[in-house]
């Protein structure tokens, strides 16, 4: 089993960054739309599409490529997801490519970069955690657990109960841990470079 | 997924072979070689390729004159062409031939043929399908139309569709109901897989499938790279198609050099420079403002992209020797620049030059009130001032999102600044490049203020966390698109309300009260206009930004 260290060492903010997000981010940058916005709404399908299916074949994975339906698809749930978290819509998205407006299509497409880091993170942290964590023993769950929220419950926010590890240590009760956990790497990452 | 080939004059298509109910359709490659006229035949069809009844006729009639119409605009010769197609893979026996005259090859043929005289190389993975039904270039469905794209369907590695558009009245017209449905039917499955270009005509034919590079290759190499627009062609179908081809070469071939620098690809840029440098040679014409041209789009490549650790040489001393044959006196200074190219450095130059133009001011305040709430729009100043900005960040790429020193990031910081800047049109020549590096890093700093300064901006880019570089980039477009809009609004509203008098200021506030009246509490409606005209600016920036607000807000809906 490894070790508490080793969790906290791939939990790091740096270390899933550099592991995780880096790829992400490199193939965005890499990537320049023809123009930065559409004509129609068929083009913005043609747009999303496209870059969805190069980011995913560049990230996720490694070469094998999306059917254009797949890829459209895809990327109209990720823009519809990030942009209600903004209080828009997909057709926020589409105005806001057809028009040029707030950042035109480029914008989409780092929406669309953004919703698929978020979820190699997101299966990352998952990762992590499921290999660190006895599946088979209480008293060790528990033990990891009660080290990791005396090591980051500051972090994690009032919905964690940090005095109460054996709420947590249950088999696979955890991943409201992970929840907390994923919420916190986006809020304190600013906060973090400050000091 | 298969990298895609180009090449001149070979056209990836569906052929509809045979007729009634043994038909059948495959994917197969057309292909048109242009060689010099000799003899009175134009066209000979070589290996399996051949005519259908009648197919000669339409070939040489309608393609052939599309073909040479098309030549005529760009001042190429007519040539005679040797039409192929390959037969492997396509599932006919060795001694089967393929039927070019069908009407599912007319628009292939058409785009072979115009490949092989324009030298425009041709993407392997698109796949062009339709019937050429006039001489002017109208591209029309036929009736087996739903089983050529039935074929493309089942071949892999073909990812975009041209083909003829089913709107309008003319599927109506040369479909039967039940030819129309299966070729809808079809093409929504086409949709689900492909991405589909629906075309009807010739200009909407070359713009689907031919991108910037292939267009400027081929203009490079036949000779049209400088034909310009022609405005005798506006209105003409087969002018509409040959503007495709030699309009806005220039800015093509400027955005193609970028592409390649900005990814790393010298080599690349170094062979469009040289095509260029011997298309210029060829029509004895020094390219005007080349070497401006380049030498601020390599101040604005992100240092990153120079792999060698320096800005390569991209032209060769002999080319550069031989266009300074070309040169009138006023090209000497841009001659200089492109020497500068030579070797394995650049230094480029840059100044400011003004922009805006300025609106006057209606006279009537009514009038006046309008004209300021249209301009404090906010979809209003996003076109005015963030569109160039954000279109010059989508444009810049780069190969990583970290740097290795601090160093490093003010060069990135600086190029993009310039890019941004170049894109923008406010940038031409100048010695001191230093000056906008200055700039730049001050924005960054701004940029930063109140996330932890530049230092936690370069900290990102060492060791990212929310994006590194790129995090960084658009921090820096967010913040040049807020100052050029805060200095749009402040100019908008200095130039109305500034230069009026006591009693037009006092005019124009009864004005916007007017307009506020039904949103207003009636005491503020009792007392005299006036105690609020110091206050103009404020409340005409809070009624802009709420107004966008609510059409915000109802456009979510």
């Amino acid at each position: 089993m490894p070790s508490f260290q080793s969790l906290m060492a791939e939990l790091s903010e740096q270390h899933i960054a550099r592991e995780v997000g880096a790829p992400h981010d490199n193939a965005r940058m890499r990537y320049a739309p023809k123009r930065n916005s559409v004509g129609s709404y068929a083009e913005f399908g043609d747009e999303i599409g496209g870059y969805c299916a190069y980011h995913y074949g560049a990230c996720v994975s490694k070469g094998a490529t999306l059917e254009r339906y797949q890829a459209v698809g895809l990327a109209r749930e990720i823009i519809e997801q990030q942009y209600r978290r903004r209080g828009g819509n997909i057709m926020t998205a589409y105005r806001n490519a057809r028009y040029g407006l707030d950042g035109g299509l480029r914008a989409v497409l780092d929406a669309i970069c953004e919703g698929l880091k978020a979820q190699a993170i997101e299966k990352y942290v998952t990762d992590v955690f499921d290999r660190h964590i006895p599946p088979d023993s209480y008293e060790d769950r528990l033990a990891v657990i009660t080290q990791f929220l005396q090591h980051c419950g500051a972090f994690l926010g009032p919905t964690v109960d940090v005095n109460h590890p054996e709420h947590y240590a249950g088999a696979g009760q955890y991943r409201e841990l992970i929840d907390a956990y994923l919420e916190s790497l986006q809020r304190t990452a600013a906060a973090i470079r400050r000091i | 997924m298969a990298i895609p080939t180009f090449r001149v004059g070979r056209v990836t298509t569906a052929l509809v072979l045979g007729q009634g109910e043994t038909s059948q359709a495959t994917v197969t490659t057309v292909m048109a070689r242009a060689r010099q006229r000799s003899g009175r035949r134009r066209i000979l069809l070589r290996g399996a390729a051949r005519f259908g009844t009648g197919a000669t006729q339409l070939i040489e009639e309608t393609v052939l004159h599309l073909v040479d119409q098309v030549a005529r605009h760009l001042a190429l010769r007519p040539q005679a062409f040797d039409l192929s197609v390959v037969h492997a893979g396509t599932g006919l026996a060795p001694d089967q031939s393929l039927g070019l005259g069908g009407p599912s090859a007319d628009a292939a043929v058409t785009m072979a043929m115009l490949s092989g005289i324009t030298k425009i190389p041709l993407s392997d993975d698109v796949a062009i399908i339709g019937h050429v039904a006039s001489p002017d270039g109208d591209i029309t469905p036929w009736p087996d139309m739903g089983m050529a794209l039935d074929a493309v369907l089942r071949t892999p590695d073909i990812r975009t569709l041209v083909c003829p558009s089913l709107d309008g009245d003319i599927p109506n017209a040369v479909l039967l109901p039940e030819e129309r449905e299966r070729a809808e039917a079809a093409m929504a499955s086409a949709r689900s897989r492909l991405q589909v270009v629906q075309v009807s005509d010739l200009a909407q034919l070359l713009r689907a499938v031919l991108s910037d590079e292939t267009i400027v290759l081929g203009s490079l190499r036949s000779g049209f790279f400088n034909l310009g627009s022609a405005p005798n062609l506006i209105g003409d179908p087969i002018g509409d198609a040959a503007r495709v081809l030699c309009e806005g070469n220039n800015t093509r071939f400027g955005r193609c050099l970028q592409a390649h620098l900005f990814a790393g690809r010298v080599a690349e840029a170094r062979e469009l420079l040289r095509l260029r440098v011997e298309h210029q040679l060829r029509v004895k014409q020094y390219p005007k403002v080349l070497g401006q041209q380049l030498a601020s789009l390599i101040q604005s490549v992100p240092p990153s992209a120079w792999t060698e650790g320096s800005v390569p040489a991209l032209l060769s001393a002999d080319d550069c020797l031989k266009l300074s044959r070309l040169i009138a006196v006023d090209d000497l200074e841009d001659l200089s620049r492109l020497v500068r190219l030579t070797k394995a450095r650049a230094v480029p130059v840059w100044q400011r030059t003004a922009d805006e133009t300025r609106q006057p001011v209606p006279a009537d305040a009514s009038a006046a009130l309008d004209l300021i709430m249209e301009q404090l729009d906010a979809e209003h100043l996003s076109r005015e001032t963030g569109q160039a900005i954000d279109e010059a960040r989508a444009a810049f790429v780069m190969d990583r999102v970290t740097v290795g020193s601090a160093e490093e990031l003010y060069s990135t910081v600086a190029a993009f600044y310039l890019f941004v800047l170049r894109r923008m049109g406010l940038v031409a020549g100048g010695e001191n490049p230093e000056d906008v590096a200055d700039e730049a890093v001050a924005l960054l700093e701004r940029a930063f203020r109140s996330s932890g300064g530049v230092r936690a901006a370069v900290a990102e880019c060492l060791v990212p966390a929310r994006g590194g570089v790129r995090h960084v980039l658009d921090e820096l477009t967010e913040q040049l698109k807020a100052e050029r809009q805060e200095m749009r609004v402040s100019r908008i509203l200095k130039t109305a309300v500034d230069p009026l008098d006591p009693e037009a200021r006092r005019a124009f506030m009864v004005a916007l009260l007017d307009r506020l009246k039904p949103l207003l509490p009636p005491e503020m409606l009792t007392g005299p206009p006036e105690r609020f005209v110091a206050e103009t600016e404020t409340i005409l920036r809070t009624v802009a930004r709420s107004l966008d607000e609510t059409r915000r807000v109802f456009r979510r809906l």
